[in-house]
């Protein structure tokens, strides 16, 4: 197995008597896109600060390979610590060119120009570089700031929040492309974000944090199809959950019968995706369709249970129609809790 | 900067015999009294000038909008002595209107109320004019545009919607206007009404110190009361800005134009125009008699701009760090660092003086006596002026993203290498502004120079102040426009101020 580059350890964060960060624990492998998804408030950014060192730890052991960043006894300056940080509101310096806001963190004068050269053709800034930072855009900006980051050649760099100032499309192009330089340059990074869309585009691995504590680690698609609960359900699509008793294999809800992921007995609380389902017509059935909306791709059917609400997705051919009586099945197992 | 208080309360306890003696005379009650009156008067002045003023020049188009603005404020900037002078050369007998006339002025302009308040009030309204000019620019207009939807008539909603909206920057406008005329030694002085300041002043020249610090701590009392009421109004009520907010400015009826611009016209005429033409009158009078520079000119214009050089650099010294606490750090010195511009405000330059010559006269340190050397006044303008120099460094401070730092250190800069790359090169505006405004205000500065200057040495203040005592009207004009000509480049650092405060 190989050695994890970044080992974090029961670390604490607090602010007063405020726990910002609570007794998280988690591994960060070389080369790995790790993301740290949650609310805002849940102490995401105060963990990615106390990493780099700009906030100091109230408790708990940040190694990195084998140099100490934070215990008990040692505080290993930021500057000292080797780590990219990209900021939310980027952080160029104002006052110096793009050019030289690239190079600010370099000591070796006599690589500054073949290294900025590199960068500037890495991220497409070759014509930006003479300019000042108020004369490009905010993608431009971000582009700046990945540079500045890796021209001090980090084996670790930490994102906050680096793409909720940019629109939609730019982020989602810039996402790709910045996962891409670092799967290449082998750089390992920690995105944080609030936006489960951008966690599962860029992450390998991803912790879900709420209130200071992380709820689960895993890859997307084990977070999106087997939650350890409703909390962290609830960060991913759409998220329904509705009660029911478990005999074992299944458990019966007033949809009828739904297969369970782990055998359990008693009463639970089911999670339902609306690809998960299929909807038949059936007259005996008390479940009537409310509504339809057509989404191009698929439908989303709106069906009224005795107690609820739930959301189905279909195809879009679908002749299913409003007042419908219709039967619902699960396709695969679900998550109980 | 608690100096002042600590001499004055010593001062005035050491003393209770005395001090009987002063409450026995009769002029003690007459006297706060009318400082009081003159005041409340100022700020009532004051603010029937600046208000529509502001209100104005805010919502309708006018031409000339930018100078208009300009010449409102800078007033201001003009040293309150070198206005009542040039009220006292325009008004007084054989003054410029009575040359020009062949008539006596109306209303004696010296020995009561109306030139004193006269003169205050045209050059304190600025302040509130600042005050309630950059409220409006804030206030969006969607407020006033619902009530008239709602049914009510345009007089109807400037007195139910916007006039309410200004309280509170009109009346903290009022508040510190009336603290600066209580404060302020050089008019009283010049057009002679016996105010506080004016008997501190002629009981200082007694050598009766305990009566001054009485009427001293008598007006820090006061100061007190009128700042803490300040921040009190301003703190009572939660404001709803809106920062970009759109401005509807108005075309007005010719007729009304008409009346806007005589309005502007006058107030403008009475607070710049009149003054700069009375001196230049008086200067150009006293070039036909050939006696237009007085003597020490050069001289005493040198050691005002070392003094004004030394006080600059040690207020610059004492404002970074407090800035820097004021918003970066928490605490207990920070919160003191927030309030400087209110202690500020509490110890006027005589009360300063004061306090300086009766501590310093017997204090050394290490044997080495301050009293009557170089340091005492430049000591006593840099302490008087941090506040502005403090204030500057925070606009420019505030703009800094504290993220800037923290990128330079994540980039491998310990933090001197980052606050000598970073935070240096971009608070370096802060730092030239703040260094300017003490600058300018020290060489305009009257009481501290006046009380504290090291015997044999002159100042450009002083030999203005004598001139004037002299009334020698034409010999003070060259010195007078040179400080007015000087004192009018700050109105560009505090128009930057402003203009950056309203922005963020």
């Amino acid at each position: 197995m190989t050695k994890a580059l970044l080992t974090i350890k029961e670390l604490s964060c607090h602010f007063g008597s405020f726990c910002a960060v609570d007794n998280i624990s988690f591994d960060l492998m070389p080369g790995e896109c790790f993301a740290l998804l949650g609310s805002s408030g849940c102490g995401k950014t105060t963990a990615l600060r106390a990493i780099a060192g700009l906030e100091k730890p109230s408790q708990g052991h940040i190694l990195h390979l084998d140099q100490t960043f934070f215990d008990h006894q040692t505080d290993l300056a930021p500057n000292l610590r080797n780590t990219g940080f990209i900021f939310q509101d980027y952080a160029i310096f104002p006052h110096l060119s793009i050019e030289e806001n690239i190079t600010f963190g370099l000591k070796d004068k006599s690589q500054k120009q073949s290294t900025l050269k590199r960068l500037l053709t890495l991220l497409g800034l070759e014509e930006h570089a003479k300019k000042m930072p108020h004369q490009v855009s905010g993608g431009q900006l971000q582009r700046v700031a990945i540079a500045r980051t890796l021209a001090i050649k980090p084996s670790l760099v930490l994102m906050d929040e680096p793409f909720s100032n940019l629109d939609a499309k730019l982020a989602r192009r810039l996402r790709n492309e910045i996962r891409q330089i670092f799967k290449s340059e082998g750089v390992s990074s920690i995105l944080v974000t609030h936006n489960q869309e951008e966690a599962f585009d860029f992450a390998d691995r991803m912790a879900v944090m709420e209130q200071g504590k992380i709820l689960q680690i895993g890859t997307p698609e084990e977070l999106y199809q087997k939650p350890k609960s409703a909390q962290v359900a609830s960060f991913f699509g759409h998220c329904q959950i509705i009660s029911g008793h478990a005999q074992g294999e299944y458990a019966t809800t007033n949809i009828g019968e739904v297969p369970l992921q782990k055998n359990s007995d008693g009463p639970c609380q089911i999670l339902l995706r609306p690809e998960n389902m299929r909807l038949a017509p059936s007259s005996e059935s008390q479940l009537i369709v409310k509504d339809i909306r057509f989404l191009g791709a698929r439908k989303e059917i709106t069906v009224q249970t005795p107690d609820s609400e739930i959301f189905v997705n279909v195809s879009a051919r679908s002749a299913i129609k409003i007042s419908d009586k219709v039967q619902i099945t699960a396709i695969e197992a679900c998550a109980s809790f | 900067m608690l100096l002042p208080l600590y001499v004055s309360v010593k001062d005035v306890l050491d003393s209770k015999n005395e001090l009987n003696l002063l409450f026995a005379t009769r002029d003690l009650w007459p006297t706060i009294g009318r400082s009081l009156l003159l005041a409340s008067l100022t700020a009532i002045g004051g603010a029937l000038i600046a208000v529509p003023q502001a209100w104005f020049l805010a919502r309708y188009h006018i031409p000339g909008k930018k100078i208009i603005l300009i010449l409102c404020i800078l007033p201001l900037v003009f040293p309150s002595y070198i206005s009542a002078y040039s009220y006292l050369a325009a008004f007084d007998h054989m003054g410029f209107y009575q040359n020009l006339t062949g008539m006596a002025f109306p209303i004696p302009i010296r020995n009561g109320l109306f030139g004193t308040w006269m003169s205050m009030t045209l050059v304190n309204s600025p302040l509130i004019f600042l005050m309630t000019y950059a409220a409006l620019q804030r206030q969006s207009p969607s407020q006033e545009e619902s009530a008239r939807l709602l049914g009510f008539n345009p007089t109807q909603v400037f007195f139910k919607i916007s006039l309410p909206a200004l309280k509170i920057p009109i009346a903290s406008g009022m508040l510190l206007v009336a603290l600066y005329t209580l404060s302020d030694f050089g008019t009283p002085a010049i057009l002679r009404y016996k105010t506080m300041t004016y008997y501190i002043f002629r009981h200082l020249d007694r050598g009766s110190f305990d009566k001054a610090s009485f009427f001293s701590l008598l007006l820090i009392i006061i100061a007190f009361i009128f700042l803490q009421l300040e921040s009190w109004i301003n703190r009572s009520q939660g404001r709803i800005t809106d920062n970009k907010a759109r401005q509807i400015i108005k075309k007005a009826k010719p007729s009304k134009l008409l009346l806007i611009i005589i309005f502007y016209s006058s107030t403008i005429f009475m607070a710049c125009l009149l003054p700069l033409l009375t001196i230049l009158y008086w200067f150009s009078k006293g070039r036909n008699s050939e006696l237009v520079f007085p003597k020490n000119l050069f001289d005493s214009s040198f050691n005002s701009a070392t003094l004004a050089f030394l006080a600059a650099i040690i207020s610059i010294l004492f404002a970074v760090p407090c800035a820097w606490c004021a918003l970066r750090k928490k605490g207990l010195f920070a919160t003191f660092a927030d309030r400087i511009s209110f202690l500020g405000n509490m110890f006027p330059g005589l009360v300063i003086g004061l306090a300086f010559i009766s501590f310093f006269v017997s204090f050394k340190l290490f044997g080495y006596s301050f009293y009557q050397t170089l340091w005492l006044p430049v000591l006593g303008c840099a302490i008087r002026f941090l506040p502005q120099a403090v204030s500057s460094v925070k606009t420019s401070l505030a703009q800094i993203n504290p993220r800037l730092e923290e990128a330079s250190l994540m980039l491998g800069h310990d933090s001197v290498s980052t606050k000598l790359r970073i935070t240096a090169p971009l608070l370096r505006p802060g730092l030239l502004a703040g260094f300017a405004l003490v600058f300018i205000s020290t060489l305009k500065e009257l009481p501290i120079t006046l009380l504290l200057a090291q015997p044999g040495k002159f100042y450009l203040t002083q030999n203005i102040w004598n001139l004037i005592d002299e009334a020698e009207y034409s010999l003070v004009a060259a010195p007078a426009l040179l400080l007015l000509g000087i004192s009018s480049i700050s109105l560009y650092f505090i128009l930057n101020q402003k203009l950056t405060k309203s922005n963020d």
